[in-house]
């Protein structure tokens, strides 16, 4: 199905690797999951759930052990716990008993502590845990660029039907409830949406580094976009761009290719900051 | 579309609200009716409960007690000026973007219709801030950014809403520029035979424009006509007894 796509991306690599299945994989996987990451990107950075994307993702020590334990596999324990742990830190948040920061810290603090006391107590548990600690996306297998691709199409359904409440409700969730928004709804929709897209990315790039291909995309989009609409494009181009920029970067120099994505993702947000100022020169 | 409701017949009727945030009682048994077609103020020192009385009338936060919009065949649609808006200046979300994230169903990225820009560029023509369609939210002045969110909230899908919302709209702009605001919101009402409900702190607008006032500390401290509520035992029993009632005069002098 994604021939083409790899017959496409081959001409950038190197001729000694081009043809090689694992980076082909590896680039329309990436390119796949960093546009799904800088869509669902827009709508954290909005709604500021970046410590809510970290909390969710370091959630996957307990999701990985508790999918292993359960005898069912890893990832599905994962995106499952994931999802849970994101609809549980909704609910709380909304109760408004304590600030939404602090609600995620203390859900934050509890799965993580969870999640190494299994490991500790299951000592064959922490090799399988590496993988999803850094993440490998050269090891990524046929079908998990079709979960990728699934991941994708999510993301883009979810955009098309949510995207402008969503945005209103990041304004002013009041607006928005006087507006006809199910404020309540599209939160929790929202989180679980955030959650499942984290939980399938820690895979290829590992649970150190997946906030920051949500967060690094949107926070450069910020910079660069002229609109609301434009935002959007410029998020999920540029969370391609550095995925399958620095995978290619790091088969050239022999680096991380995780950290290389990041990198360059981090390179393009700085490249972006004159641009902002420039823009508030414009609008003081 | 709901019948817009008569001056005889109330807007809205609350009966015995109670909103609990936790353990902490935020309303106590308010009962108050809003009368339709006019401006209703509702005063009272911070943490009163104002704002959650309007929230409670939107049905975003839970209560005990009944919420009923009498004069209305079918629910009525709102408008809301939110007295905070989470969003910097740093975001990209232009003036039009927000109205046409009320205004069309289509997501933005995928471009924006034409009714809808005409429709978002009248109402801020209305409210003489059409200039500003292309700026960013985040960086407009407070007087800018109480215009726009009155044209937002005045427009909608299906027509401009039955009941406006305020929420301390003048707060962060000038006195001045504050009676200018509660004019235009007065020449509203009665041209669209609007419901306002405005959260203010300035009683001396209060006093010039709303024909309702709702007086609350947690509980309700009185209710009925401008002249008659705001009194100094009411001001007294609201923000304590050194307060004392003293309405300013707005209006800029001449020469």
């Amino acid at each position: 199905m994604f021939e083409p796509l790899y017959q496409l991306l081959n001409h950038l690599l190197p001729q000694a690797l081009a043809g090689a299945s694992f980076l082909n994989r590896a680039l329309v996987g990436g390119l796949f999951l960093a546009a799904a990451c800088g869509i669902v990107g827009v709508g954290v950075l909005g709604h500021r759930m970046s410590f809510f994307t970290n909390a969710v993702s370091h959630s996957s020590f307990a999701g990985v052990a508790v999918g292993l334990l359960a005898g069912v596999s890893p990832y599905v324990g994962l995106v499952g716990f994931a999802v849970l742990v994101g609809l549980g830190i909704t609910a709380l948040r909304r109760r408004g008993r304590l600030s939404g920061d602090a609600t995620v810290g203390v859900v934050f603090s509890a799965v993580m502590a969870l999640g190494i006391a299994l490991l500790s107590a299951f000592r064959g548990l922490g090799r399988e845990m590496l993988t999803y600690i850094y993440g490998d996306i050269l090891a990524l297998t046929e079908g998990e660029v079709y979960l990728a691709f699934g991941a994708l199409i999510v993301a883009v359904a979810f955009s098309a039907i949510f995207f402008n409440r969503l945005a209103l409700t990041a304004v002013s969730p009041e607006v928005a409830r006087a507006s006809g928004v199910r404020v309540a709804f599209l939160e929790y929709a929202h989180a679980a949406l955030v959650a499942g897209i984290v939980a399938v990315a820690i895979r290829a790039v590992g649970l150190l580094f997946v906030t920051a291909l949500l967060i690094l995309p949107a926070a450069t989009a910020r910079n660069v976009a002229r609109n609301q609409g434009s935002l959007f494009w410029w998020s999920a181009g540029l969370g391609a761009i550095a995925a399958v920029g620095g995978t290619i970067v790091s088969v050239y120099l022999n680096t991380s290719t995780g950290a290389t994505v990041i990198l360059l993702g981090t390179v393009m947000f700085g490249a972006s900051v004159p641009l902002r100022l420039a823009r508030k020169a414009r609008n003081p | 579309m709901p019948e817009p409701a008569t001056e005889e017949i109330p807007a809205v009727r609350l009966a015995n609200i109670t909103v609990r945030l936790g353990n902490r009682v935020v309303l106590e048994d308010v009962t108050a009716d809003v009368p339709a077609g006019v401006i209703t103020a509702v005063i009272g020192p911070n943490g009163a409960g104002k704002t959650t009385l309007l929230k409670a009338i939107l049905g975003l936060v839970p209560y005990e007690g009944r919420v009923t919009f009498p004069g209305f065949k079918n629910r009525p649609s709102f408008g809301y000026v939110p007295q905070a808006l989470g969003v910097d200046e740093g975001s990209p979300l232009t003036v039009m973007d927000f109205l046409l994230l009320k205004l069309q169903r289509r997501p933005l990225w995928l471009g924006r219709r034409r009714s809808a820009r005409d429709e978002a560029r009248h109402q801020l023509g209305a409210m003489r801030a059409e200039n500003l369609a292309d700026r960013p939210l985040g960086v407009l002045s407070g007087g800018e950014r109480q215009r726009v969110l009155l044209a937002a909230a005045l427009a909608g899908r299906n027509g401009g809403p039955d009941i406006l919302l305020l929420d301390e709209p003048a707060s962060g702009i000038d006195a001045v520029g504050g009676e200018l605001f509660a004019a235009l919101l007065a020449e509203l009402t009665e041209e669209r035979g609007l419901t306002t409900v405005l959260v203010s702190h300035d009683l001396s607008v209060v006093s010039a424009h709303a024909r309702r006032v709702v007086c609350l500390n947690r509980r309700l401290m009185g209710v009925g006509c401008a002249s008659e509520t705001i009194s100094a035992e009411t001001i007294a029993a609201m923000y304590g007894r050194d307060s004392s009632l003293f309405l300013h005069d707005h209006h800029p002098k001449e020469g």
